[in-house]
C-alpha cells in the first residue's frame, strides 16, 4: 500500500504586541502545504483563534523582515512575521 | 544595535560625539518624550517592544530614503526598547543639513515615516491611582 504525501514546508511564525497576547503564542513554527501563501498563514491563524481576527484583519505581513503583500508564496524556513498596528516614536 | 537602544537616550552626550562638519548650517532634532498619560490617563512608564532585526532594517531604509531625497549630511536615529520612564526620551531624530528646509523636511519625514512602518509598539503601564 503506497501513502501519497502532500509535499510541505515548514515556517516560523512570529507575533508581536496585542496579537501575540491573544494567539498566546509569540513564535511558533508551522507547517502548511507547499505552494502555500501568506494569506492562507492568516487563514490559519483565523481558525486557531476566532478572536484574533478583527486584529489580523488590521495587521501586514513581512517575511524575512521586509513587509509583503499576502499572496507572496511562502518558502521552507521563512520567517513570517504578523505585525498588528504600530506605535513606535 | 544601531538605532534601537536598551540604554537611556542621554542627548547631551550624543551632542559631544557629533563631528563638526563645516558643510552644514542647520542642524534639526525631534526628541520624542514619554508624556504622563496616554489616552488621559495617567500612565507609569511606557514599555516598548521591537521586532529589532526588521525595526532596524526599516530605519536603515527610510534613513537612506531621506539621504537620496534630500542633500543632508547626517543623520541619526536613536529608538528606545523596552521600560521608558515618564519625561525619559523615547525618540531620537536629528538632522545636519546645509539649508534648514531639507533638515526640517527630512527630521519631519522620518519621524512619520518611523511611526507608521518602523516594527515597534508601546504599551503604557499604568500606575495605582493615589488614595
Amino acid at each position: 500500500m503506497t501513502t501519497i504525501t502532500t509535499p510541505t514546508i515548514t515556517v516560523r511564525i512570529l507575533c508581536f504586541a496585542q496579537l501575540k497576547d491573544r494567539l498566546a503564542d509569540a513564535e511558533f513554527l508551522l507547517t502548511v502545504p507547499a505552494g502555500s501563501k501568506g494569506q492562507d498563514v492568516l487563514r490559519l491563524l483565523r481558525e486557531r483563534c476566532p478572536r484574533a481576527g478583527p486584529l489580523l484583519d488590521v495587521s501586514r505581513l513581512a517575511v524575512n523582515h521586509a513587509f509583503v503583500a499576502e499572496d507572496i508564496e511562502l518558502h521552507e524556513r521563512d520567517e513570517v512575521a504578523i505585525i498588528p498596528p504600530v506605535s513606535g516614536g | 544595535m544601531t538605532h534601537l537602544s536598551r540604554e537611556p537616550i542621554d542627548v547631551a552626550r550624543w551632542h559631544e560625539q557629533l563631528v563638526v562638519d563645516p558643510r552644514n548650517g542647520a542642524a534639526v532634532e525631534f526628541v520624542g518624550i514619554v508624556r504622563g498619560t496616554e489616552a488621559k490617563q495617567p500612565i507609569d512608564y511606557l514599555d516598548y517592544e521591537a521586532y529589532e532585526p526588521m525595526a532596524e532594517r526599516v530605519i536603515a531604509q527610510l534613513i537612506e530614503m531621506a539621504r537620496q531625497r534630500w542633500p543632508v549630511h547626517e543623520l541619526y536615529v536613536r529608538h528606545r526598547v523596552g521600560r521608558v520612564e515618564v519625561g525619559q526620551v523615547a525618540v531620537l531624530i536629528g538632522v545636519h543639513a546645509p539649508h534648514r528646509d531639507e533638515a526640517f523636511a527630512a527630521c519631519r519625514y522620518l519621524i512619520d515615516a518611523i511611526k507608521k512602518d518602523a516594527p515597534i509598539w508601546k504599551s503604557a503601564v499604568h500606575g495605582h491611582p493615589a488614595h
